[in-house]
C-alpha cells in the first residue's frame, strides 16, 4: 500500500519494456540470420501469417483448446472430489498417502506411447493424457488445502450440526480455496506442456501436430511461429 | 459442602462416565467413573488444574465426544452426538469463528443449518449481535476485531442458535483482565435475561467463585470430582463488591486449597 500509485500509461509502460525490448533485440540479432535453425523473426512472423490465413491456425488452437479445457474441467471435476473426500478422512488419506506420493512421482509423459496405443490416436488419449498430468497437482493440493483448515472450524462445525450439503461448499471448499488455487495454477501449466506434447504423439491436427510437422519437414520458421 | 438435594430440574448429566484414549500399555484414563448433573438455570463453574480432562468432560457433555463408558443424558435422552439444545462456546476463538465470513454471517450459519429463512437467519443474528454490544461489526471479518470481540461474536453465535443450554471451554482464558470483567458479566446477563442454563469450563478460581451459582472442583488423575459447592453469593454480582465479600475470599481459598492437594 505505501508504494506510489502510477497512472495507467506509465504502468503500462513499465510492464511492457522489458518484453517489448527482448523482441527488439530478437528482431535485430536475427534480422541477418542466415542460419537454417534461427530463422529472422520476420520469416517466423510471416510463417504465422501464413498458418493464420490458411485457417489452419484457427482449427488447430480449437482443436487442441478444446482438448485443454475438457481436461482440465475433468480433472477439476475429480481433483476436488476425490481430494476433498481424502482430505475430510484421516484414516483413509493415512493408507492412500504413500501410493498418491508413488504415482504423482512418475513422469506422465511415460504413458504418452501406451495410452496412445491402448486408446487409439483420437482425441480421447490426449484428453486423458492432459487429464492424467493436471489432476495431481488439484488432487493434492485439495487434500493438504482440506487438512489445513484449523480443527476449531471443523469442531465448531460439529457442534452447530453444520449439514454436509453446506459444510462442502461453505466450510470445507473455501476453508481450503488458497490452497486449491495453487493446485489449479499448477495444473493450468502442466496441462498447456502436456498439451503440446500429446500432439506430438499419433496425432492429425493441434499445436503440437503443427509444430513437429513443421520440423520434422525443416520448415523452421512454421515450428518457431 | 456436597449436596444430594436438587432445587432445580437437571438439564444435563454424566453417570459413570469414563473416558480414556488409546489402548494396551499407551492407554490414558483421563476420566474416570464421575457423575455430574447440571441443574436448568444455573451457571455451573467446573474449576481444575490445566490438564486434567476438564476440556474432555465439556466435550463428553456437548456430545461432540463419546464417553468410554457410562453415559451422557440430558432431559433424560442420552446423548450421542450434538444436539440443538446445546450451544458451544469454544476457548480458541481464532480457530472456531470462519475467517472467510462477516461477522453477521458466522453467527446467522448455524441457523441456515436448521432450515431457518434468510431473513429470520439475518434478523436473529443481528438481535444476538446487538445483546453483546457488537451492532456497529456486523460486515467486519472476525480478524479485524479483537479478542475480547470475536469471543463476543462466538457468544452471539450460541445466543442465535436459541440453546437452551450453553457450554463454555476457558472461555476468557487468553484475554486481558478487563475484557475478562466485562464478558463475566455479559455471561451473568445471559442468564438473567434468557434464563440460558450456562456451564463453564476454567483453570480461573476467581472466575469461577465469581460466575458460579455452583463451583465443581475437578482433579485427580484420571479425573473426578472432588468437590461440589453452591456458591452462596446470590444472582446478583459485582466486579468490585462481590470479589471483596468475606464469602468470596473464603470459598475462592477453599477451593484453592482443594485444587493444590
Amino acid at each position: 500500500m505505501n508504494s506510489r500509485s502510477y497512472s495507467p500509461a506509465t504502468s503500462l509502460l513499465l510492464q511492457a519494456w522489458l518484453p517489448v525490448s527482448l523482441i527488439v533485440l530478437w528482431f535485430l540479432l536475427s534480422a541477418s540470420s542466415t542460419s537454417a535453425f534461427w530463422p529472422p523473426l520476420t520469416e517466423i512472423l510471416s510463417a504465422m501469417g501464413d498458418w493464420a490465413l490458411s485457417g489452419e491456425l484457427w482449427n488447430d488452437a480449437v482443436y487442441s483448446f478444446t482438448n485443454y479445457f475438457l481436461a482440465l474441467f475433468l480433472s477439476l471435476l475429480v481433483g476436488l472430489g476425490f481430494g476433498i473426500a481424502i482430505g475430510l478422512m484421516p484414516k483413509v488419506g493415512r493408507v492412500l498417502d504413500p501410493f498418491l506420493d508413488f504415482l504423482r512421482s512418475l513422469p506422465v509423459v511415460v504413458f504418452v506411447p501406451i495410452i496412445i496405443l491402448s486408446l487409439g490416436i483420437g482425441r480421447e488419449p490426449k484428453v486423458f493424457l492432459i487429464f492424467l498430468a493436471c489432476v495431481w497437482p488439484i488432487l493434492l493440493n485439495a487434500i493438504v488445502g482440506v487438512r489445513s483448515i484449523h480443527a476449531g472450524i471443523f469442531e465448531a462445525s460439529d457442534a452447530y450440526r453444520i449439514p454436509l450439503r453446506l459444510r462442502i461448499p461453505k466450510v470445507v471448499l473455501v476453508g481450503a480455496l488458497p490452497q486449491i488455487v495453487v493446485g489449479v495454477r499448477l495444473a493450468i501449466t502442466i496441462g498447456i506442456v502436456m498439451l503440446v506434447v500429446s500432439e506430438m504423439y499419433g496425432a492429425t491436427e493441434g499445436i503440437g501436430y503443427f509444430i513437429l510437422q513443421s520440423a520434422q519437414r525443416f520448415q523452421l520458421s512454421s515450428a518457431w511461429a | 459442602m456436597t449436596r444430594e438435594t436438587l432445587t432445580s430440574p437437571v438439564a444435563l448429566s454424566a453417570t459413570h462416565v469414563s473416558k480414556s484414549f488409546g489402548s494396551g500399555p499407551d492407554r490414558v484414563d483421563v476420566i474416570e467413573d464421575l457423575h455430574l448433573s447440571i441443574r436448568s438455570g444455573d451457571v455451573t463453574c467446573l474449576v481444575g488444574p490445566s490438564g486434567v480432562g476438564k476440556t474432555t468432560l465439556l466435550r463428553l457433555l456437548a456430545g461432540l465426544a463419546s464417553p468410554t463408558s457410562g453415559q451422557v443424558s440430558m432431559d433424560g435422552v442420552p446423548i450421542t452426538g450434538a444436539v440443538e439444545q446445546i450451544a458451544v462456546v469454544f476457548q480458541d476463538y481464532r480457530g472456531s469463528l470462519m475467517p472467510w465470513m462477516k461477522v453477521l454471517q458466522n453467527v446467522a450459519f448455524p441457523l441456515e443449518g436448521r432450515g431457518v429463512s434468510k431473513s429470520e437467519r439475518t434478523s436473529r443474528a443481528a438481535e444476538a449481535l446487538a445483546v453483546v454490544g457488537l451492532s456497529d461489526k456486523i460486515s467486519s471479518y472476525p480478524w479485524q476485531l479483537s479478542g475480547g470481540m470475536q469471543q463476543r461474536v462466538a457468544i452471539a453465535r450460541a445466543l442465535a442458535y436459541e440453546s437452551p443450554i450453553l457450554l463454555m471451554d476457558e472461555p476468557f482464558g487468553s484475554l486481558d483482565a478487563q475484557t475478562r470483567f466485562e464478558l463475566e458479566d455479559l455471561v451473568l446477563q445471559l442468564r438473567r435475561d434468557f434464563g440460558i442454563t450456562i456451564v463453564v469450563v476454567t483453570h480461573d478460581i476467581d472466575e469461577a467463585v465469581y460466575l458460579g451459582d455452583r463451583v465443581v472442583v475437578v482433579g485427580g488423575r484420571p479425573s473426578r470430582i472432588v468437590d461440589d459447592i453452591d456458591v452462596p453469593l446470590g444472582r446478583e454480582r459485582d466486579q468490585i463488591t462481590t470479589r471483596a465479600e468475606p464469602a468470596f475470599i473464603q470459598l475462592r481459598s477453599h477451593v484453592l486449597n482443594e485444587i493444590q492437594l
